[in-house]
């Protein structure tokens, strides 16, 4: 996968026109979809009712590349993935789980199967909760 | 448990017009993207109980891992700090 096509970005928030393409389970994980499911105003009117959407769901998003802080302009890659995969530290799975954007993905196409063993156990607005809590990065 | 579930609204042999066929096809969208949304399994929750548990992460000290994140470093810390006091 050539990482300078447009790719998406599977940590990307609630808005217009993103992909859900996972629903967050009962044990903190992700239960991923076999097609993205694209977001819509009815989508985000009723999600706003409850709590935070990413805290519920993932979604994925077009990769804002050098719009994002978590863009490496060194190596033009998305640090992001670096660190997940070094705090949550899973190995590579035999067999990774299905998923949707996998052809697309931006994690995918640097880390190969290694993103995808460690994706799983992401959600990402939690970081509000850290914050709350008193950070250190 | 995962559930396989496949909705298939059958209307053939039925004369529709163009926009009765829209108007239904909006309206099951619709109530879909609502029951979708309404999805809150708590999972959050119990991940984040498993940060506070883990000796990795004790005295408070946690790896953020934010997803896109367009606000400064710098500013994001100082509203932290502010919120913890506050």
């Amino acid at each position: 996968m050539e990482l300078s096509k447009d790719l998406q970005c599977p940590s990307y928030i609630c808005k217009p026109d993103a992909e859900i393409f996972g629903i967050v389970n009962s044990f903190g994980f992700i239960d991923y979809l076999k097609s993205t499911i694209k977001v819509d105003e009815t989508f985000i009117d009723e999600a706003s009712k409850g709590r935070a959407p990413e805290k519920r769901f993932r979604f994925a998003g077009k990769c804002a590349k050098t719009g994002c802080k978590q863009w490496a302009n060194n190596s033009s890659t998305c640090s992001l993935v670096d660190k997940v995969i070094d705090v949550i530290n899973n190995e590579e799975a035999n067999e990774l789980p299905s998923c949707p954007i996998r052809n697309n993905c931006r994690w995918f196409a640097q880390r190969k199967g290694l993103a995808c063993s460690n994706c799983n156990e992401i959600i990402r607005n939690l970081e509000s909760k850290l914050l709350e809590q008193g950070e250190s990065v | 448990m995962k559930n396989e579930s496949n909705f298939v609204v059958s209307l053939e042999g039925i004369k529709l017009s163009k926009e009765q066929v829209a108007s239904i096809e909006s309206g099951i969208k619709k109530t879909v993207m609502k029951e979708i949304a309404r999805i809150d399994t708590k999972g959050d929750i119990v991940i984040n109980e498993r940060i506070r548990k883990n000796p990795k992460f004790i005295n408070g000290i946690f790896p953020i891992t934010a997803g896109l994140w367009i606000e400064n470093l710098k500013n994001l810390k100082v509203r932290s700090k502010s919120i913890k006091k506050s």
